[in-house]
């Protein structure tokens, strides 16, 4: 689960306040795990200076919670790139996925065509292991039954969450 | 790239009120298995159906082997289908009363194949099946897995160019649904058949060498990008 | 419930509708069936039940008393001869009346009694006497037309009856006339009504128990396929009982539309049905009719009979709902299933040996009926062993596929065709032995004198045989004969000693060897005789022309030198040319000889008639039976072809799936057409040919115990093989039109449906 391109892609909304980051990640994806402050600040520092996002100025009232931090092309185009390409298949993929469905749907992206892509992905490595599988022995077998089944189940994730994507974004634009 | 086998344009079909493709594209390649996936109601059964020619699609162009079978008459298309192509349901292809070896002997007898060379060919694909002591048993006396390979002896036995398969698995368990996909994707592939797969199981679908998604009555194909990898 | 019952049924699509309109139009045949079989057997109980008037019986006139006679017989009542005619093969019922006061009762028919020198007749033969030469039928009838005999005398309109008025001392002086004062009122004697009554009552079985079975299998189909939408009313909370009315409403629904419809079919082939003469006579149209309560129960118990079969079928309706996935097949019928066959055949067999000439072995008629037990038994091994034979013998898809679903369950496929299996033995024993019971009266001399009428005057009694003629009035009666256009007379004398009660002797009568070389087949003379005594009874007084025409004179006959023309005259035989010239010497012979009288029982009268015209009556009974008996199986085919057309349909719902995809996978709907008739035809083709051969294997078997020596083997009528021929061909239609239902059926629309 990458904390910095999700703290990016909330970013990519609006120029926003460490806090509001925050508040935003637990609601969305914290998940009864909120994200501590330290993290989040040391997260929107180090993706300034990587030039991914911009500090704006001080307001008046101090403290390091009231920097307004804004996303750069550079940056944008990182979640953009993020957002487009399939994560590799692998099993416990959810939060991954989950995260990036709703970022694509808060931005405006096209979440459907993700989903499609990912779906792609998933089926060549569930291919790869359907090949795999029928030449091995029987422990090549039960590894790859478990990577296909896992990987299914994924799928069937994915499938639902294509079928519900039109509720869900109407969920994220009212919030 | 070769020029396909098989290729749809513009397939639109509707049942009544309800449409059921609404402008399908798709290109099979000889030889090649190709999985067509989608939720249940988005019309992949119907475009098995229309291009396997079992019903004529109300617009758009399909054809195979270069024939139109959008042109072509009722009669023409059952000789086609009986000749070139070969079935596998989901359940309920058998005839009851018949033996496994009746069963698949039955479409070489259409064929006006000699009684003694249909079941001797029967016999052997059956073998090739695992089922050569089960060639005298009645259908209802098989078990779910076995009856479903003798669709699959039936369907290959008079060796056509393509193989429609709409969920074959679809009644089976998983292992018994994988040994069914193992022997038919091999057979397949050995015998250089061309297979139009419908399933909405990604496993089975697994088994293909492309998948294409049916939604809402149009094909949408699916990107295969990224690297290969092993079991890792 | 009973309103969603009704919308279910009319509301479900086509096929159910069209499930609904064949069960109604079969229910409406047997319901038309039904009812012309009740108002036949209500006009034929209305005639049994007519006072028969003519079994009058009176006291004797005693005679001899001269012109004293009339006053002597006192002012009451009236002077009674009835006596029985023939014209042209027509019984004609005569009766001479003298009234002998006012006050005399009146016959039924006319209002009051004709007078001496008039008489009435019935319309049939007041229409006959228009057109009919007088020689040849009106001069029988002394004196003047004056009137119509009324229905209420009559059983039929074709009837020929008539009423002669005569003086009292004119009737006093013929015998057999009995002096009555009451006109019997009472019904003729039951000679045939127990047994019409038990024909027509297995006529309703036979046409009941068929459209039962046809109405049960049409709940049957139409319960399993209701199954479906049932479990969905069930998970909706449809008690067992809610199904039970639904299914009641359904079967009751197409069961009322049936019966009123069927009523329907009745009411217009009525007219028909009247003039169709099935028991031998023609009623009177009036009385053919059910009458209400026959309407009214066949509107109560039809819908109510369907709806208790319905109900008792779904109790036996147990459809899977994965159907026939894990069947597993009955197992095949044992061999032993022939033994009820066999038992019966040998029971009939030790019938037929155990019969003597006076009644057959009461073994046999069990025989018979353990025998058609025993081929409804052994039917599903007969189809089984067709079916196995077939497969080796036809090669194919189509019998591949027909073959082994009758070896799979020859039960159902046999079950189909029983009904038809039944007719067809039925009417084939009855298409053999009818001919040859008529064929028995038949033999070669019979034939050759089938032409020839006789006509008696010299009766056995108790004193002897009567006197005959005076050899004057003999001589008188011959020559005038004789001069009749087209009529030879071969006259029998009577031997004198004969008519003496205590006369032992062998020989009875006198008879010219010139007759006998005229009528060869009667015998021939020692060469040189002109004239033998013989014992011509036989001939004479025999009523079964079987014997009656049997040669009766040989060499070895004692000759008679006497004079003949001093004999009595016994008897005529004329030889007639031709109808007219038959009908005139009966008119002749009506005028200017006594009638016949019986003097003692068991020898009835008989009008001068030909030997043919005796052949005819004797078959006529036999004919009325044939022709019940054709009904009766004509019907049963008719019925069972729709069993078996829904039947038919039943096995299409079990295989709909496996069909439409063999269509789908490219097998042409033709292959799939040949299955099914196959599958119909091979268990009718091979339970008929059984059927029908075992059925005149049994009548050849029994006419060559029962008959006599020299009776030609039995021979199956043109009119058999044409009934047979229009069952079987209306069992083919049947199933020819199930044939687009199989189309439509596995169409490629319902491959869709998983």
């Amino acid at each position: 689960m990458s904390v910095p391109l999700t703290l990016l892609g909330l970013l990519e909304r609006e120029p926003s306040h460490g806090y509001d980051l925050k508040r935003d990640y637990d609601t969305y994806f914290g998940r009864g795990k909120p994200l501590p402050y330290g993290q989040v600040y040391a997260t929107l520092a180090r993706l300034a200076r990587d030039g991914k996002a911009v500090a704006g100025e001080a307001e008046p009232g101090g403290g390091p919670d009231r920097k307004r931090y804004a996303i750069t092309p550079a940056g944008a185009a990182e979640v953009e790139a993020w957002l487009a390409e399939p994560s590799e298949p692998e099993p416990h993929l959810q939060t991954v996925l989950f995260a990036k469905v709703v970022l694509a749907l808060m931005l405006g992206h096209p979440a459907e065509h993700y989903l499609d892509v990912q779906r792609g992905a998933h089926l060549r490595r569930m291919r790869e292991l359907t090949e795999a599988r029928r030449a091995g022995p029987l422990i090549d077998t039960l590894l790859a039954d478990y990577g296909l089944f896992h990987l299914e189940a994924d799928l069937h994730w994915i499938d639902t969450t294509t079928a519900r994507l039109g509720e869900l974004a109407e969920l994220v634009r009212a919030s | 790239m070769s020029s396909p086998l098989i290729w749809a344009r513009g397939v639109v079909k509707s049942f009544g009120q309800t449409p059921a493709l609404r402008g399908a594209d798709v290109q099979v390649t000889a030889g090649e298995i190709l999985a067509v996936m989608g939720p249940s109601g988005s019309g992949k059964s119907t475009l098995l159906h229309c291009l396997a020619g079992i019903f004529p699609p109300d617009e758009g162009e399909i054809s195979f082997d270069g024939q139109r079978l959008d042109q072509m008459d009722e009669t023409r298309r059952t000789e086609l289908r009986r000749t070139a192509f070969g079935f596998v349901f989901q359940f309920g292809q058998l005839v009851p009363e018949l033996t496994a070896a009746d069963n698949v002997a039955l479409p070489l007898l259409l064929g006006r194949v000699r009684r003694k060379a249909a079941y001797q060919a029967a016999g052997q694909w059956l073998a090739r099946l695992g089922l050569e002591d089960k060639g005298d048993r009645r259908t209802g006396e098989l078990s779910g897995g076995e009856a479903q390979r003798v669709a699959v002896a039936r369907a290959l036995a008079v060796g056509p160019r393509v193989l429609f398969a709409d969920e074959p698995t679809g009644s089976l368990d998983s292992l018994t649904g994988e040994k069914v996909m193992d022997l038919l994707t091999g057979l397949a592939r050995e015998q250089g058949v061309t297979m139009v797969l419908v399933t909405h199981d990604a496993r089975v679908a697994a088994y293909a060498d492309r998948q294409v998604v049916v939604r809402d009555g149009r094909v949408t194909a699916l990107e295969t990008s990224g690297t290969h990898g092993g079991l890792r | 419930m009973i309103r969603l019952g009704l919308r279910l049924t009319l509301h479900s699509g086509r096929e159910a509708f069209t499930r609904l309109l064949l069960t109604t139009v079969a229910v409406a045949l047997g319901v038309a069936v039904l009812l012309g079989v009740f108002a036949e057997f209500h006009a034929f109980q209305a005639d049994a039940n007519r006072s028969c008037w003519e079994c009058t019986q009176g006291a004797p006139v005693p005679k001899a008393l001269g012109n004293s006679a009339p006053r002597a017989l006192g002012s009451r009542g009236e002077l009674w001869n009835y006596s029985v005619d023939y014209f042209e093969g027509r019984t004609i019922e005569r009766l001479d009346v003298a009234a002998l006061g006012p006050g005399a009762p009146v016959p039924p028919g006319v209002s009051r009694l004709p007078g001496p020198g008039q008489y009435v007749v019935s319309p049939a033969l007041a229409a006959l006497l228009r057109t009919v030469p007088a020689g040849e039928l009106g001069d029988r009838f002394p004196g003047l037309l004056a009137g119509t005999i009324g229905d209420a005398a009559l059983s039929s309109p074709d009837e020929l009856a008539v009423y002669v008025g005569y003086q009292p001392a004119a009737l006093a002086a013929v015998p057999g006339t009995q002096l009555v004062t009451a006109i019997g009122t009472a019904p003729g004697p039951e000679v045939f009504t127990p047994f019409f009554r038990y024909a027509f009552g297995v006529g309703v079985l036979a046409v009941l128990f068929p459209v039962l079975i046809l109405i049960g299998t049409a709940t049957r189909l139409a319960a399993a396929r209701r199954e479906e939408r049932f479990a969905a009313l069930r998970l909706a909370g449809a008690t067992p009982r809610d199904i039970s009315v639904i299914a009641a409403v359904d079967s009751v629904i197409s069961a009322l539309a049936g019966t009123i419809l069927g009523i329907g079919v009745f009411l217009v082939a009525r007219p028909w049905l009247a003039g169709a003469q099935l028991t031998g006579t023609r009623y009177f149209s009036l009385e053919v009719t059910p009458t209400v309560w026959g309407y009214l129960a066949m509107l109560v118990a039809v819908p109510a009979a369907s709806a208790v079969a319905s109900l008792l079928a779904l109790r036996r309706v147990r459809i899977s709902p994965l159907g026939v996935s894990r069947r597993t097949s009955p197992p095949p019928p044992s061999a032993w299933r022939l033994l009820t066959l066999g038992i019966g055949l040998v029971l009939f067999v030790v019938g037929l040996l155990a019969t003597t000439k006076k009644s057959i072995g009461t073994p046999a008629y069990p025989g018979l009926l353990i025998v058609m037990i025993g081929l409804v038994i052994a039917g599903p091994w007969f189809t089984a062993t067709v079916a196995r034979w077939c497969a080796g013998v036809l090669g194919g898809p189509s019998p591949l596929l027909a073959t082994r679903r009758l070896e799979d369950n020859p039960k159902a496929a046999f079950r189909a065709v029983r009904g038809l299996v039944l007719a067809v033995f039925l009417g084939t024993i009855a298409g053999s032995l009818i001919p040859t019971i008529d064929a028995l009266s038949l033999t070669p001399s019979s034939a050759a004198l089938s032409g020839v009428l006789l006509d008696t005057f010299s009766l056995p009694g108790p004193n002897g045989f009567g006197p005959g003629l005076t050899p004057q009035d003999g001589a008188t009666l011959v020559s005038e004969l004789r001069g009749l256009d087209g009529a030879t007379v071969y006259p029998l004398y009577l031997l004198p000693q004969a008519t003496d009660p205590n006369y032992q002797g062998q020989y009875v009568g006198v008879v010219s060897c010139s007759m006998l070389r005229d009528l060869a087949v009667l015998g021939r003379c020692a060469p040189g005789v002109q004239a033998v005594q013989a014992d011509d009874s036989n001939l004479t007084y025999s009523d079964n022309p079987h014997y009656s025409t049997e040669a009766f004179v040989s060499p070895a006959n004692p000759g008679y030198s006497g004079r003949l023309a001093a004999l009595p005259l016994q008897a005529v035989l004329v030889r007639v040319n031709g109808p007219a010239t038959l009908e005139r010497v009966r008119t002749f012979l009506a005028g200017h000889a006594r009638p016949q009288v019986s003097t003692a029982p068991g020898v009835d009268p008989t009008p001068p008639r030909t030997f043919g015209e005796a052949i005819a009556i004797r078959s006529s009974r036999a004919t009325v039976f044939e022709r019940l008996v054709y009904f009766a199986v004509a019907l049963t085919i008719l019925v069972a072809g729709c069993s078996l057309a829904v039947a038919i349909g039943g096995g299409l719902t079990d295989r709909k799936r496996p069909f439409t995809l063999l269509r789908v996978s490219g097998t042409p709907v033709r292959a799939l057409y040949r299955v099914l008739l196959l599958e119909a035809v091979l268990p009718l083709a091979a339970a008929t040919l059984v059927a029908a051969g075992l059925a005149y294997g049994m009548s050849v078997l029994a006419v060559t115990q029962m008959a006599p020596p020299g009776t030609p083997v039995p021979q199956l009528s043109h009119v058999y093989f044409v009934t047979m021929g229009a069952g079987l061909a209306i069992a083919l239609i049947v199933i020819g039109v199930t044939l687009p239902l199989l189309n439509r059926m596995t169409g490629p629309d319902h491959v869709r449906f998983e």
